[in-house]
């Protein structure tokens, strides 16, 4: 396992003010550490899985959490969910959705699909920072993932 | 015997030379009594009914010249008068003239003129007949004693005075003449009795010749026996009574015999009769005998049973007595056939009861005859035909009723007949003008004439097998007519079984049903046409659906990610430079921030309210005060410092989709609490009120309301009766609202004035 690219945190991101206020946000909270960002779908299964870009460097480097948006260009939220959920080695990897859509549409299909939480992003930045900080503290401090798939 | 005396020929005058001669005056009579007898006929009708006047005079004219002359005669030997008549025509010479009157008649021969003249005067009057017969057998007496005398050489018995004696042959004309007078009596009993077949008459044919005959010679050869000394008076008597005896015994032997045989046939005649009259008096037909004038002679059980009378009231009583007044003139043509000797047979008529109610009677009337074949009255079997009328009555009501219903069924339906072998023997008018084809084009035809060929061979069979199976079928049935058209009818078949259960003929009913198929095919036509305008609607709004979901989905998405830029990156401003901006810029920041914030509140409104329209209903029953109190608990209490009066009212439940129900109480509730805002107490009531049949729920405050004209902005979208400043909002709640209640089939509406507090009235269901 390289643990240099051991990361806590991917975060899948297309929209640049939103990938800036949502690391701004992390930040704010100290939680900065071991950020990986992916642009779209299909960057961040090739991160996932090592392939593509990410070719050699094995599978499975997220150690804490994947927070995932649903509208991505190539491949979007869903399928990237779907498929993580699918493979055992990412099986076990927390999935958060932080997306704008509060369609109920998605959250059911994103619960199905095995998301572990799901939350809509707020226009209103302090309520924004507040979630983000919130999901930080759970996510990355309190919660104890499995290691027996690694 | 009168040439005789006009030529003086002694030989004519008598018959033995030494016996008395006739005498002219006899001779004369005995003419007259011929010539009157001879104008009669002997017996029977015609002499009494009505014939010829002179006739009668003859005899009466002859009768009294004959009695006139008798009488003188008896006179002049009474008196000894000599009123010359025996010379009137003739005068006696020679030695006739030795007698002292030589032409005079015998006192017998006179006598016997004098009767039989008087019974030829009773007869042409009519008069005496129980008088006549003896007169007649007086003179056959007087006669018969003179032809025994001179059997039996007695002188006295054929002279009553000597040289005044009665002839033989004159005897013997007046054997006749008594005969002749006897035929002639009106009643013919006795003769009839003695000619008639029954026992008396055959005795009395059997005795009479031997009482006649037998002791006459008997007598004679007693005489002769005598006279030629063979035995002595004594002996004679003694022989005589000996021989009478015998014949006597014989007689009677004989007339035991035959009383004895005649009195066998008779009892079985009797127990012949007896059964008869059983039959007759035990059964229901009514017999009645009555004679020729109507007079009933014998009635029956059944007559009494049918008329009311009893046999003691009915005999002896005129056969009108049962005739109601308006056929009495039946009875006497009916006699009038009997007396011809006719039979009238079952001759319905109407007779009267007792009662005087009329019963239908059919009567056969015969002749009943004497034995001697004339007709003396008349027989007459009735029987009731009441019942019989009646049925022929009803007979001929129902039939009037079955014309009636075929008219009627000819009015309305398409009829036809088929027999078992499907050949048509009965169409109506309606079938020949709807197929077009005439009656005999048709009769005797097949249905096949009018096939179509649209049904399917199953079809046909289906149909036979159930009408050939005696069941009733019934469809629809396409058929051709002549000129090629089509048509449809609406067909009953009754099959119509024969006593083995087989079809005797086959109905079909059919009523024309052509329109009715056109207009189902147009509807058909219609229907796929709207089906498929139905089909590319649905696909056009699944379409515009599937563009507003996408568009929404980009909404929610695309739309607040720059909001939220906007917002984020004000902050961001203020955070890492805010202590750089004057006061104003950070104002202006601030105002940014709001606007952002506000665009995204604004934005999701309009998303949960497009959802709401997309979003499949799911009804279930919903407790209403637990949605209610949980609403209220969601809500919260974002009034810490206010004082809320809430009246909560018990509701009824109903049928709704409860999460979208919650949003419709949430949104009602919210509102009445913001508008509330400056009241204290804020009194908000939640309630139920039953208005047209229809539940309905409100919520009232008692907060700033609204004024009503406006109340038709009220639940649009984005419509605002309020400022900005004074009560914040999107305005969609209400629009929200009303959706939701508009997608229950609900109704929802408000009352307000101006700072008069409001009230929201909602129903759920359709109001039915």
């Amino acid at each position: 396992m390289n643990e240099l690219n051991a990361v806590e945190l991917l975060l899948v991101e297309d929209n640049p003010q939103d990938l800036e206020l949502t690391l701004r946000a992390l930040r704010k909270s100290n939680f900065a550490n071991r950020i990986h960002v992916a642009r779209d779908g299909a960057e961040a299964l090739d991160f996932l899985f090592g392939e593509g870009a990410h070719a050699g460097q094995g599978a499975g480097q997220v150690s804490k959490v994947v927070l995932l948006d649903l509208k991505l260009p190539k491949i979007d939220g869903l399928e990237v969910l779907r498929r993580m959920k699918e493979d055992p080695r990412t099986k076990s990897i927390p999935v958060v959705m932080l997306t704008s859509s509060r369609e109920q549409r998605d959250v059911i299909e994103s619960y199905k699909l095995g998301v572990n939480s799901y939350i809509v992003k707020p226009v209103d930045f302090e309520s924004f920072m507040s979630a983000v900080h919130e999901l930080g503290m759970y996510w990355l401090l309190l919660n104890q993932p499995s290691k027996g798939e690694r | 015997m009168l040439l005789g005396w006009w030529g003086d020929i002694g030989s004519l005058r008598t018959i033995l030379p030494g016996l008395a001669s006739m005498k002219f005056n006899t001779a004369l009579c005995f003419v007259l009594a011929g010539l009157a007898l001879s104008f009669q006929q002997p017996s029977g009708a015609s002499s009494v009914a009505g014939v010829g006047g002179w006739r009668r005079a003859s005899l009466v004219g002859c009768g009294a010249i004959i009695a006139a002359m008798g009488l003188v005669n008896l006179a002049e030997h009474a008196f000894s008068w000599d009123l010359r008549i025996d010379q009137l025509f003739f005068r006696v010479a020679g030695t006739e003239a030795l007698v002292a009157f030589p032409g005079r008649m015998s006192p017998a021969t006179a006598f016997n003129f004098f009767l039989g003249g008087t019974a030829l005067c009773l007869l042409g009057v009519r008069r005496g007949g129980r008088v006549i017969p003896w007169l007649a057998l007086t003179v056959g007496l007087v006669a018969f004693l003179a032809v025994i005398g001179y059997l039996y050489g007695v002188h006295s018995l054929y002279a009553i005075q000597p040289f005044s004696s009665m002839a033989a042959h004159t005897a013997v004309l007046f054997l006749l003449v008594a005969a002749g007078l006897y035929l002639l009596c009106p009643d013919q009993t006795l003769l009839e009795m003695l000619l008639s077949g029954r026992p008396a008459g055959v005795l009395a044919r059997h005795l009479l010749p031997t009482s006649l005959i037998m002791p006459v010679v008997f007598g004679w050869l007693r005489l002769k026996g005598q006279e030629a000394g063979w035995y002595d008076l004594s002996f004679g008597v003694a022989l005589l009574t000996l021989s009478s005896v015998t014949i006597f015994l014989v007689l009677v032997v004989g007339c035991m015999r035959m009383i004895e045989r005649a009195d066998i046939e008779r009892r079985k005649a009797e127990q012949i009769n007896r059964q008869f009259a059983a039959i007759v008096a035990s059964t229901d037909d009514t017999i009645i005998s009555k004679t020729l004038d109507g007079v009933i002679t014998s009635w029956n059980f059944g007559a009494e049973k049918m008329f009311g009378y009893s046999a003691s009231e009915a005999v002896g009583h005129r056969i009108p007595l049962l005739i109601p007044e308006d056929r009495r003139d039946e009875e006497p043509m009916i006699i009038e056939k009997i007396r011809r000797g006719e039979r009238v047979s079952h001759y319905e008529t109407v007779r009267q009861r007792k009662d005087g109610s009329l019963v239908d009677v059919s009567v056969t009337i015969s002749p009943i005859r004497n034995s001697a074949g004339k007709v003396v009255g008349a027989s007459k079997i009735a029987r009731e035909i009441t019942d019989r009328k009646m049925a022929e009555g009803k007979l001929k009501a129902s039939l009037k009723e079955i014309g009636d219903l075929k008219a009627a069924l000819d009015e309305h339906a398409i009829v036809a007949i088929t027999n078992p072998q499907g050949r048509i023997t009965y169409v109506n008018d309606k079938f020949c003008a709807i197929s077009k084809y005439g009656r005999e084009e048709l009769l005797g035809q097949d249905h096949r004439i009018i096939n179509s060929s649209h049904h399917s061979k199953a079809f046909i069979r289906d149909l036979w097998s159930t009408i050939t199976r005696g069941r009733v079928w019934h469809g629809e049935i396409k058929n051709k007519a002549k000129d090629g058209s089509f048509y449809w009818v609406d067909t009953t078949i009754v099959p119509f079984l024969d006593d083995t259960g087989k079809p005797r003929q086959y109905v079909a009913i059919r009523a024309d049903i052509t329109e009715r198929k056109r207009a189902e095919e147009t509807v058909r036509e219609l229907n796929a046409e709207l089906e498929q305008r139905v089909a590319e609607r649905t696909a056009q709004l699944a379409d515009a659906n599937r563009e507003l979901e996408a568009f929404s989905y980009s909404v929610s998405h695309d739309l607040r990610a720059p909001l939220r830029s906007v917002d984020g990156f004000s902050q961001a401003v203020m955070e890492d430079f805010g202590s750089q901006l004057p006061e104003e810029g950070q104002r202006y920041l601030r105002i940014i921030r709001l606007g952002a914030q506000k665009m995204g509140a604004l934005v999701d409104d309009l998303l949960a309210f497009s959802r709401l329209g997309r979003q499949a209903l799911s009804k279930h029953p919903v407790d209403m005060n637990r949605l209610v109190r949980a609403t209220l608990e969601e809500l919260g209490s974002p009034w810490p410092d206010r004082l809320v009066e809430l009246r909560l009212n018990d509701l009824p439940p109903g049928r709704a989709d409860p999460v979208l129900l919650k949003q419709v109480w949430t949104n009602l509730l919210s509102n009445a609490l913001k508008y509330t805002r400056n009241r204290s107490p804020a009194v908000v009531e939640i309630g139920h009120k039953t208005e047209k049949g229809a539940m309905v729920y409100y919520v009232r405050d008692n907060g700033a309301g609204f004024d009503m004209r406006y109340a038709d902005k009220l639940f649009g979208v984005f419509q605002r009766l309020h400022r900005m400043e004074d009560y914040e909002g999107t305005g969609v709640g209400l629009a929200i609202v009303q959706r939701v209640i508009h997608r229950h089939g609900g109704r929802v509406w408000a009352e307000a004035a101006p700072e008069q507090g409001a009230a929201f009235y909602f129903t759920i269901e359709n109001q039915s």
